[in-house]
C-alpha cells in the first residue's frame, strides 16, 4: 500500500501535442497529506484549504522551485487545490516543459512564484541499458521501455504485459517493484525485455486512448500492435519472443500470440475460467486472508455473486446494483476502474477455447500465497492446455510468493505485510526460458 | 568532496597533533577531531533490518581504515591530558567516545571475519551464522546500548514474562475471574472499544493534564512544550498503537502523537500507557528536555529511548493514572507483548528457533493477541535486538536507579530521573561505568 500511495503522489504532468515523439512526462516530486480535521487542528489552519506537502523529493520541479515539507500547496495556475485528487487530476493534466504559477502558504504567509516541469528521471543502472521507445498501435502512442544487459543482451524478447489495473510500468523512482526486478533479472540473464505501457498512462496520457476508456480486446489489440512495431526494430528484427501475462496480462498472453508468432508463454497469477467462476472462488480466498469467520465469508459470497450477477448478466449499472442490494455499491465499485466495455468483454471470454488457438509452449504459474487468483484456476489451465497439446503446458506452483510476486508465507502475510520481490518467481521463469531454447 | 573531507580530517588531526605538549591533547582538542573524523567515516547510524545491515557492510579495504581510524583514536584518547579532572558533560563525552571505540572495534573484527568467509546473509535470522554468539552480542549492544549475554538476555525475557503474567493474574482475581476463557472473552468484548474520535482526543487531553499536574512527582522539569494528539494517517490493522512524532520528523512542525484509529475504534486499556510511553513522561518530554551534544547527534541509542519510554510506564500510579483496574491491565497486556518479543529474539536469533517455533511459543505465552502474532514474529526475526531495547532497556534503567539511591540516601527518585534525561544520547553502559549520573544530578 506505501508503495502505491507514493506511485500515486508523485506527481506526473502531460504532454506537448501528439504526432511527436513521446515527450518524457514531467515531474513535480511532492508527496501529499489531505488537510483532515486533525491537521487543521494542529497546524492552526482557518480552513482546509490546499494540500500539505509532506516530502519533497530531490532533483525534482517542486525542489528547484523550492517547495518545502510543511509548505502547504493552495494553487497550481489558476486550480485551486484541495485534495490530492485534485493536484494529481490536475497537473496530471499539463503538458510538460511547460511555465506554471503556484501559489503555498508557509508558516500562515502565502507566497507565490512560477517555475517550469521538469522531466521525469529514468532508470539507470550500471549494467543495463535502458531505451525509451513508443509504438503506433490501435489506441494512439504507447510507451515502451526495452531493457538489456550491456554485457550479454542481444537473446530473445521477453515482453511483459501487467494485469487489469490502469498502471504505469515506468517506474524510475521504485524499481523495487516486482515486475522491475523480475525484468532485470531476466535482462542480466540474458533475455531483452520489452515492457508496453498501458494506453493513456504514463508517457502515453493524452497520445493514446484513456486506459479506463477503452475496452479488453482494445487494450490487447494495442499490445499486439506495439509487439509488431518493435520486433521490427533492425537490432531486434527476428529474435523469439516470449509473453509474460501477469495475472489479467495472462488471459491477454494467447490472444496476442494469434496474431503474433510467439515462441511461449509465462501466465503468472492468472484467471483460467469464466469471470464469475474466478470471482466466486477468489472472493472465498479474500476471506481467507482477512481471517473472517467462515460463515461471514460464505454469505459474503453469496452476496457477491448476486452483485456479480446484478452487474455482470442483468447488466445494471454500479448505482443500479446498489438500489437492488446496498452491499453491490462496495463490491462493484472496483469495477468501475475499468469501463463497461472491458467488463463485458472480461465477462464473454471462454479461456480455454482462447488458450485452445495457442499451440505452443506455456508455463502457468501461481504463488502459492496469492490469493487473488485461484490456484485452480491454473489447474485448470493447464489440464485443459495439456488435453488440447499434450505436453505443451507446465504447471508451477511457487512457494512464498503473492499475486504481485512478493514475498508472503500465507493468504494473511500477503494481504497484511508482504515483503520484498520474490527472487524464486524469476528463477523458475529462467529455467523455463532456458529449457525451451 | 570524499577526498576534500579526508583531507581536512587530515589537517585537523595533524593540527591537534601538534598542538599539544609531547602529542597529548586537551579532551577538548581530542573530542573535536574525534567529531570530524567519525562524521567523514559515514557509518550509517543504526539499520533496523539485519539483512540490510549485513549487505551494507563495506568492502574489506574500507573496514580495514576504519579500524585504523579506530585502533588509532583508542590510543589518542589514552594519552589524553587531565582525564581525572574532566568534570560533568566533558566526563560524560570521554566515557561515550571510550564505548563508542570499543563497539566499533569489536563490530569491524566480526564484520572482517564475515567478509573473509564470503559475505553470507543468514535467511533466518543470525542463528545461521558460524559464530552466532558473538554477532548476537553485537546485536544486543548496537540496540540496548548494555553489554549482555544472549543468556542474560533469556533469563530476562523469561523472567519479565513470568512477573507479568502474574501481575495479570492478579487483576484477573481482581475482576472476578477464575479461569482464562471466560477471562479473555470478557476482554476481547466490543465494548472496551471507544469509536468517537472526540471522545478519545478528550481522553488524551484529560491524561495530558493529569500527567503534567502531577509530574513533580516524577521529575523536576520547566513546562514541557505541548504534544498535540491526532489520528495516525493510513495506520492499519498492524499498525503499532501510537507513535510520537517530535516537530523536526513531520510536516505539521508540531510535537505530536500518533494513536492508531483503524476501524475507527481504539482499545479504552490502551489509553493512558500509551500516552505515558509516546508522550508524557516518555518521548515528548525526553525529546523536549535533552538537548544532544554534537558527539550525541552522531548515534542513535534505542535501548536509551525504548527503555526510558517503557520505564515510565511503571510509575502510571505517582502520575494519576491507572486508577481503574483495566488501564492498568492494558498496561501489563502490552508488557507482556513485549517481553515475549525478548524471548522470540533471544529463541530466533541465538537459539536457532524456526518461525513456527516462535510462532508456537508467542500462541502458548500470549492469550487474546493471535492476530498480531505473524506481525511480531515476522518484525523480530527481521529486526534482530531492536525488540530487546525496550524491556533491557527499561530493566537496566530501574537498575541504575536502585544503585544510584543506594549511594545517595538523601537522593530523590526526582532527582534521578532528571539526572539520566540530562544526560541526553548516550549509551546506557556507561551509567554505571562513570560517575557522571552523580555529577550531572549534584
Amino acid at each position: 500500500m506505501k508503495k502505491l500511495l507514493l506511485f500515486l503522489f508523485i506527481l506526473t504532468t502531460g504532454h506537448s501535442a501528439p504526432g511527436q515523439e513521446l515527450v518524457r512526462r514531467s515531474f513535480l516530486g511532492i508527496q501529499m497529506e489531505n488537510l483532515n480535521d486533525d491537521v487543521i487542528r494542529i497546524m492552526g489552519l482557518k480552513n482546509g484549504n490546499g494540500v500539505l506537502i509532506n516530502n519533497v523529493i530531490q532533483n525534482s520541479t517542486a525542489s528547484a522551485v523550492g517547495f518545502r515539507t510543511g509548505d502547504i500547496l493552495l494553487k497550481i495556475n489558476d486550480q485551486i487545490i484541495n485534495s490530492t485528487a485534485d493536484a494529481v487530476r490536475y497537473v496530471g493534466g499539463q503538458k510538460s516543459n511547460t511555465g506554471f504559477t503556484y501559489q503555498i502558504m508557509r508558516d500562515k504567509k502565502i507566497i507565490e512564484g512560477k517555475g517550469t516541469f521538469k522531466p521525469y528521471p529514468k532508470e539507470t543502472y550500471p549494467d543495463l541499458s535502458v531505451t525509451y521507445t513508443e509504438a503506433k498501435t490501435a489506441t494512439g502512442v504507447q510507451r515502451v521501455i526495452i531493457t538489456e544487459s550491456k554485457k550479454d543482451g542481444n537473446g530473445a524478447l521477453v515482453v511483459f504485459i501487467g494485469g487489469i489495473g490502469c498502471y504505469s510500468l515506468d517506474s524510475p523512482l521504485d524499481t523495487s517493484r516486482s515486475e522491475l526486478q523480475l525484468l532485470n533479472m531476466l535482462a542480466r540473464s540474458g533475455y531483452t525485455t520489452i515492457r508496453i505501457e498501458k494506453p493513456g498512462i504514463g508517457d502515453g496520457a493524452g497520445y493514446s486512448k484513456p486506459c479506463n476508456e477503452i475496452g479488453f480486446h482494445e487494450e490487447t489489440a494495442g499490445y499486439i500492435d506495439a509487439i509488431a512495431s518493435v520486433k521490427e526494430q533492425a537490432r531486434l528484427k527476428g529474435k523469439d519472443i516470449y509473453i509474460i501475462g501477469h495475472s489479467m496480462g495472462g488471459a491477454m498472453a494467447p490472444l496476442i500470440a494469434a496474431k503474433i508468432d510467439v515462441k511461449g508463454i509465462i501466465a503468472y497469477g492468472t484467471i483460467g475460467s469464466n469471470f464469475m467462476e474466478y470471482l466466486l472462488k477468489t472472493r472465498r480466498t479474500i476471506g481467507e486472508a482477512y481471517n473472517w469467520p467462515a460463515e461471514e465469508t460464505d454469505a459474503y459470497v453469496k452476496d457477491y455473486c448476486e452483485c456479480a450477477s446484478f452487474y455482470f448478466i442483468e447488466k445494471m449499472s454500479v448505482e443500479q446494483a446498489a438500489e437492488r442490494k446496498a452491499d453491490c455499491r462496495d463490491y462493484l465499485s472496483v469495477f468501475e476502474a475499468r469501463s463497461r466495455k472491458y467488463n463485458d468483454e472480461l465477462y464473454a471470454l471462454n479461456l480455454p477455447a482462447i488458450w485452445k488457438e495457442y499451440k505452443g509452449r506455456s508455463l502457468i504459474a501461481y504463488g502459492q500465497s496469492d490469493f487473488i487468483a485461484s490456484r485452480e484456476d491454473h489447474e485448470i489451465l493447464e489440464s485443459a492446455i495439456n488435453k488440447y497439446y499434450p505436453g505443451m503446458a507446465t504447471l508451477a506452483i511457487i512457494e512464498g510468493a503473492d499475486h504481485g510476486m512478493y514475498t508472503a508465507s500465507n493468504f494473511q502475510q500477503a494481504r497484511n505485510n508482504p515483503g520484498e520481490y520474490n527472487v524464486s518467481v524469476g528463477r523458475v521463469f529462467v529455467e523455463w526460458l532456458r529449457k525451451q531454447s | 568532496m570524499a577526498l576534500i573531507k579526508r583531507m581536512f580530517l587530515c589537517l585537523v588531526i595533524l593540527a591537534v597533533f601538534f598542538s599539544g605538549k609531547d602529542g597529548e591533547l586537551t579532551f577538548e582538542e581530542y573530542k573535536s577531531q574525534f567529531i570530524a573524523g567519525f562524521s567523514s567515516l559515514g557509518i550509517p547510524p543504526i539499520e533496523y533490518s539485519y539483512r540490510d545491515y549485513f549487505t551494507s557492510i563495506p568492502a574489506a579495504t574500507v573496514l580495514n581504515s576504519q579500524e585504523s581510524f579506530f585502533t588509532r583514536q583508542m590510543s589518542m584518547l589514552s594519552a589524553v591530558k587531565h582525564v581525572a579532572s574532566l568534570k560533568g558533560h566533558e566526563r560524560l563525552a570521554y566515557a561515550h567516545i571510550r564505548y563508542e571505540l570499543q563497539f566499533n572495534l569489536q563490530r569491524i573484527k566480526l564484520e572482517q571475519q564475515w567478509v573473509r568467509n564470503g559475505r553470507n546473509v543468514p535467511e533466518h535470522g543470525l542463528s545461521g551464522l558460524p559464530d552466532n554468539d558473538e554477532w548476537y552480542k553485537l546485536f544486543i549492544q548496537k540496540f540496548t546500548s548494555v553489554k549482555m549475554s544472549p543468556g542474560e538476555v533469556l533469563a530476562i525475557g523469561h523472567g519479565e514474562v513470568r512477573r507479568v503474567k502474574d501481575e495479570i493474574n492478579k487483576i484477573k482475581s481482581a475482576l472476578g475471574f477464575s479461569d482464562d476463557e471466560s477471562f479473555y472473552k470478557h476482554l476481547s468484548n466490543d465494548s472496551f472499544y471507544l469509536r468517537d474520535k472526540e471522545e478519545i482526543l478528550q481522553r488524551f487531553a484529560r491524561a495530558d493534564s493529569v500527567i503534567r499536574g502531577t509530574l513533580s512527582n516524577f521529575i523536576k522539569v520547566p513546562n514541557l512544550p505541548p504534544v498535540y494528539a491526532m489520528e495516525w494517517p493510513g495506520a492499519g490493522q498492524y499498525t503499532p498503537p501510537g507513535i510520537y512524532l517530535n516537530h523536526t520528523q513531520n510536516a505539521y512542525g508540531r510535537d505530536v502523537f500518533q494513536f492508531n484509529f483503524y476501524n475507527n475504534r481504539y482499545n479504552r486499556r490502551s489509553l493512558e500507557w500509551i500516552y505515558m510511553h509516546e508522550a508524557i513522561p516518555g518521548h515528548h518530554l525526553q525529546s523536549s528536555m535533552a538537548a544532544r551534544t554534537e558527539l550525541q547527534r552522531l548515534f542513535v541509542y534505542p535501548g536509551n529511548f525504548e527503555g526510558w519510554a517503557c520505564y515510565v510506564e511503571y510509575y502510571g500510579k505517582d502520575l494519576g493514572m491507572y486508577k481503574d483496574l483495566y488501564s492498568r491491565l492494558g498496561k501489563w497486556e502490552w508488557d507482556l507483548v513485549r517481553s515475549a518479543r525478548v524471548v522470540i529474539d533471544a529463541g530466533i536469533h541465538y537459539k536457532g528457533w524456526s518461525k513456527e517455533e516462535a510462532l508456537a511459543y508467542w500462541k502458548s505465552t500470549i492469550p487474546g493477541q493471535d492476530d498480531i502474532a505473524e506481525r511480531e514474529v515476522t518484525r523480530v526475526m527481521n529486526w534482530c535486538g531492536q525488540a530487546l531495547s525496550y524491556k533491557i532497556g527499561a530493566s537496566y534503567i530501574e537498575q541504575v536507579k536502585v544503585q544510584w539511591l543506594e549511594k545517595n540516601p538523601r537522593g530523590s527518585v526526582q532527582e534521578f530521573h532528571s539526572g539520566f534525561i540530562n544526560l541526553g544520547n548516550v549509551p546506557l553502559e556507561i551509567l554505571d561505568k562513570s560517575s557522571v549520573l552523580d555529577q550531572q544530578v549534584d
